[in-house]
């Protein structure tokens, strides 16, 4: 399905991530999967470090965080935003929405739009089309919230999961990002939205367990499937390569991406990636990706993003990153107590 | 490919020394055969020969002979 959004343009994205950086190659890692199949997991994947969530922080600690600096940035009064929408798979409880503990955090408005999206890795994009829809009707500015947290458990490795689970746990990061979204004349953004109910058990996460992954099915769908809807985004919105400046896709992992890149035909230069120092952030690597890659985004240019995931649930934004685009990526270990106001 | 360039392909894959796949190697044997190299296969295939790989016809594969077979 694809969209044309008028009038939509993204103003700022702060993303925050937990100052702690996980090695991967270390010790404890190469004990459980032999050290020669560490390091070819690492060169594979590409993915050295991931930041990883200590103590008590939670999803909406590293939101509020990134909210705060974007709305210092983008000179946002708090309440002139009229929807605030989080996706994530980390909730911070069953209940309230973890949105709840943003919207607290700051003196926004009460009448506004906001709640949660179950979404993992496709949540960027989707996301942006979500709130893109909404404002044709509803208000005019919105803050989009999008990322998961990774924190270890030693209790792992009581169970007989933690073996099996330690491969994903190497390629995961954390990361939560928040983007100011505008009504703006003239702006345009094109969406493209896929999911596939018949793969809803390739990735899932059941109570209690560690979450599993079906790598072979996900790896398939990704170089084949997200390929050819990509291509044929492309073709439906009338652009080819030349009309693009950057691609960010998903950070799945360096495997995957190198070969999308090679499928699609796209010049190194022009994808952008993060994977290496941040890992698989899920719904927060296309964001994260390009607060980390500011230096080339600093004069804003046509971007081409893709995410695709747990769902299986897969979409796409091209969009014109207007000059001036405040991107940021901080560190964040603030940690905001749920019972004081 | 012929049967030896078939070979080299997937020790070049498996990142195993030259002269150590034969095609009665059970692949189950094989502490190479891991995800990685099932990916990396995944994605040989479909740059070599253009064609999509199923899950179900890489999970088919039980020795070195049912990949040869499988490549053109």
């Amino acid at each position: 399905m694809m969209t044309l959004f008028d009038n939509i343009a993204i103003r700022g994205v702060v993303t925050a991530v937990p100052s702690y950086a996980d090695e991967c190659n270390q010790a404890e890692y190469a004990q459980i999967m032999g050290e020669k199949r560490l390091k070819k997991h690492i060169r594979y994947t590409g993915i050295e470090r991931r930041r990883v969530v200590m103590d008590e922080q939670k999803t909406s600690d590293l939101a509020n965080d990134a909210v705060r600096v974007l709305l210092q940035k983008t000179l946002w009064n708090a309440d002139s935003v009229d929807i605030l929408i989080l996706i994530t798979q980390a909730q911070d409880m069953l209940l309230p929405a973890t949105a709840m503990f943003v919207h607290r955090a700051f003196p926004f408005k009460k009448d506004m739009l906001v709640f949660d999206i179950n979404l993992g890795c496709s949540g960027y994009t989707t996301g942006l089309q979500t709130v893109a829809g909404l404002l044709q009707n509803f208000g005019n500015r919105a803050i989009l919230i999008v990322g998961d947290i990774r924190k270890y458990n030693p209790e792992w490795k009581e169970t007989g999961e933690w073996e099996e689970y330690l491969t994903d746990w190497l390629l995961l990061g954390s990361g939560i990002s928040a983007t100011a979204i505008e009504k703006t004349d003239g702006h345009k953004m094109y969406g493209m939205q896929f999911v596939d109910g018949s793969g809803c058990m390739d990735i899932y996460k059941e109570y209690g367990h560690l979450s599993r992954m079906n790598g072979d099915a996900v790896f398939s769908f990704a170089i084949n499937t997200v390929t050819d809807s990509v291509r044929q985004f492309m073709k439906d919105i009338h652009i080819t390569d030349k009309d693009v400046d950057y691609y960010i896709f998903h950070q799945a992992q360096k495997l995957i991406l190198d070969n999308i890149r090679d499928i699609l035909e796209i010049p190194e230069e022009k994808i952008l990636v993060s994977y290496r120092d941040f890992g698989n952030t899920s719904g927060a690597s296309i964001p994260l990706t390009m607060c980390a890659n500011r230096g080339q985004l600093g004069d804003g240019g046509r971007v081409l993003m893709c995410g695709f995931g747990v769902g299986l649930s897969w979409s796409a934004v091209y969009t014109n990153l207007v000059k001036d685009t405040y991107l940021k990526l901080i560190d964040s270990d603030h940690i905001y107590s749920y019972r004081q106001v | 490919m012929n049967a030896e360039e078939k070979i080299e392909f997937l020790e070049e894959i498996m990142e195993v020394e030259e002269g150590e796949l034969t095609v009665d190697v059970r692949l189950d044997d094989l502490e190479e055969w891991d995800s990685i190299t099932k990916l990396s296969l995944m994605a040989a295939i479909r740059k070599k020969n253009n064609k999509v790989i199923t899950v179900e016809e890489l999970a088919s594969f039980q020795t070195i002979k049912d990949i040869c077979d499988y490549l053109e």
